[in-house]
């Protein structure tokens, strides 16, 4: 009987240690099993490192990837709620210019820190191309109807101020469709060749990542992100809009990020749903872990990029390979500011 | 009427040479584009390169010696195609053909030809974070390809690194090494740097430029470029221009143009550019005959086709 006893308490050991990975696993080991990294030193990354990995070339013309890891020193929860806080706009090399969260439902009013300013030559660029939008060759990402009534109003009156307007009536009508409908209500661009769709970049571009999907798939199922378009998030995402310089030309985004624990850690979704022009759409994926250092709880943070950009359909072999090196250093950018941020406002 | 006959006979020849590029660019443009959206893979990557440039006369001496006023046409046609093996490296193989036709009716010991067939033979590797390198090697044909012996062939060694510092600023460093050239290895560096939202110093060798952004098609631009390579002339060059140390003579041939130009993207695949200015610097140097021959500026166009699909 006691040997009956021991053997069902090994069993029951074995059971429980069995199903332990997926909750309290060893993140180092977990990371190493769907990412890039193969090789990861946990003193290096103590000490700031930031790994990083182009992504393998991918099928669909449009997309790139790639992935970083490093080390927060704060526990995973603060580091969600620090990336939510924080203001990118601080960050000078970043070249944001607003950035904002949205309550559900938004409020024409949350885009009123939008604002045009023509001294800067991106800005420029933007109230240029607004004023050309009913062309349909403004390297606008929007639909017929949103150019012509872009255009219309921003022709009605053209300064600065109002044609900032303009967008951010544009920007809201976006968003509230989209937080009443999810991914199956973004409203295709309407290129020369044909109606693109953002939420269909997205799926395309990570449906390329087994192992990535793999690890993800709860929060990419209750995000709808895997599914079709008549799926609605499960999730409740936090939604934001941003203005910022895109590789010398001002875009405007719509942005949401849904979260979900998974045992002790957190897995993170950050979507760009809209962009208005220089890219189609983005996402970040982010997986943190707790991990200690000495009696602090820090985190172990992998992200990945996932960028669909009219561009890249024409950037092959060398200039790819350095597309993607300089989107590390961007991306490299953006982290390096977050942290700084964690060390001089704790 | 033997002089006459030469005379056109040499022009026909500047002529034609350069036309045998139509052809090739006819079997090669059309189908560029549209085949590359076709495909679906993004594993291959081709590049073709088109320049014909005409200079106009400028007066030449030899060693001190007015020899008269050289014209000169170029042409560059350069082909590479480019398979990643992986994700970090990337083959490179193709051709290059450049033609430098003088006008050699003067007194001289000028060649009228001198150009260059040659395959290319390489790699792309990203060997770390920011850095990545070509080398590409070029054996071929050096000279008068008229008279093709074992002193023609020759396999220049280009090697070259860059290191990305951000989207605005990157840093280049070039090698290039001849065995036969007076310089057999000539280092070269060289920045990109975006400084500003329209203008970019693009200080690359060969083609050195400051750059100003009109709008997202159409680059105006104050630049440099340098062409230079080095030949073996004839067996019988010497003799023919009284000077028989020059027989089967190896030459350094190197221009410097400087001038506006404009570049324009007609399609995200294709760029035209079109400039003219002067070339200042001219030198035909037959270096271990201590011949030399140096040209007046004199004002140059050019025009160019780059294709990537």
């Amino acid at each position: 009987m006691k040997r009956l006893s021991t053997f069902f308490i090994m069993w029951l050991c074995g059971a429980v240690a069995a199903a332990a990975p997926s909750h309290a696993s060893d993140p180092l080991e977990n990371l190493k099993k769907f990412s890039d990294f193969q090789k990861i030193d946990v003193k290096r990354l103590l000490e700031g490192e930031i790994l990083s990995q182009r992504g393998p070339l991918m099928n669909f013309p449009n997309g790139i990837s790639i992935q970083m890891s490093f080390y927060v020193p704060i526990p995973p929860d603060e580091v969600f709620k620090r990336q939510q806080t924080w203001d990118p706009t601080r960050c000078s090399s970043l070249k944001i210019y607003a950035s904002s969260g949205l309550s559900r439902p938004c409020e024409p009013k949350e885009f009123k820190k939008l604002r045009f300013d023509p001294r800067e030559h991106p800005v420029k660029w933007l109230l240029e191309k607004t004023l050309a939008a009913a062309s349909g060759k403004a390297d606008l990402n929007l639909t017929r109807s949103e150019a012509h009534e872009l255009s219309a109003c921003a022709r009605n009156e053209t300064s600065p101020d109002a044609i900032s307007s303009c967008w951010a009536k544009l920007l809201f009508a976006r968003a509230t469709t989209f937080q009443l409908k999810g991914l199956g209500g973004i409203l295709p661009y309407d290129t020369d060749e044909d109606f693109l769709y953002p939420a269909v970049q997205l799926r395309t571009m990570l449906q390329e990542q087994g192992k990535i999907i793999q690890e993800f798939a709860p929060l990419l199922q209750k995000t709808g992100m895997l599914g079709n378009d008549t799926e609605v998030s499960s999730l409740q995402p936090l939604y934001n809009w941003s203005f910022f310089d895109a590789n010398h030309h001002a875009t405007l985004n719509l942005g949401a990020v849904y979260k979900l624990a998974v045992g002790d850690h957190y897995q993170l979704l950050d979507i760009d749903y809209y962009a208005s022009s220089t890219y189609y759409a983005a996402a970040t994926l982010y997986e943190i872990w707790p991990i200690h250092d000495g009696k602090k709880t820090g985190s172990l943070v992998w992200r990945g990029d996932f960028l669909a950009a009219p561009t890249l359909r024409y950037t092959k072999g060398i200039e790819r390979i350095a597309y993607g090196v300089i989107m590390i250093q961007e991306v490299k950018k953006e982290i390096r500011c977050f942290l700084d941020d964690i060390r001089t406002r704790p | 009427m033997s002089r006459n006959s030469n005379k056109v006979w040499v022009t026909m020849k500047r002529i034609f040479g350069n036309a045998f590029i139509l052809p090739m660019l006819l079997v090669v443009m059309p189908g560029a584009p549209s085949r590359s959206i076709a495909a679906e893979s993004m594993s291959v990557s081709h590049a073709l390169d088109v320049e014909l440039g005409y200079s106009g006369r400028g007066v030449t001496y030899q060693d001190g010696r007015n020899v008269g006023s050289i014209d000169e046409l170029a042409t560059d046609v350069k082909y590479v195609i480019s398979p990643q093996i992986t994700n970090d490296l990337l083959l490179r193989v193709g051709a290059d053909w450049e033609r430098f036709a003088f006008d050699t009716s003067q007194t001289g010991a000028l060649p009228d030809i001198l150009q260059h067939a040659s395959a290319v033979v390489g790699f792309d590797y990203q060997v770390a974070d920011q850095w990545l390198m070509r080398t590409e090697i070029q054996p071929g044909i050096y000279g008068s390809l008229a008279q093709i012996g074992w002193r023609n062939v020759d396999a220049p060694l280009f090697m070259g690194a860059v290191y990305l510092k951000d989207a605005d600023l990157q840093w280049f460093f070039g090698l290039r090494v001849d065995l036969r050239s007076q310089y057999p290895v000539f280092p070269a560096l060289g920045f990109r740097w975006k400084y500003a939202d329209d203008w970019t110093l693009n200080f690359q060798l060969p083609k050195p430029r400051l750059e100003y952004d009109v709008n997202d098609n159409l680059q105006a631009y104050l630049g440099a470029g340098v062409k230079a390579g080095t030949f073996v002339v004839g067996e019988h060059f010497g003799d023919t221009h009284g000077i028989p140390a020059l027989n089967n003579a190896t030459v350094d041939y190197t221009d410097v143009r400087l001038g506006p130009g404009f570049a324009w993207k007609v399609l995200p695949t294709v760029t035209l550019e079109a400039e003219g200015g002067y070339v200042i610097y001219r030198t035909w140097d037959f270096f271990d005959k201590n011949v030399r021959l140096d040209s007046h500026p004199a004002p140059y166009f050019q025009l160019a086709c780059h294709a990537r699909f």
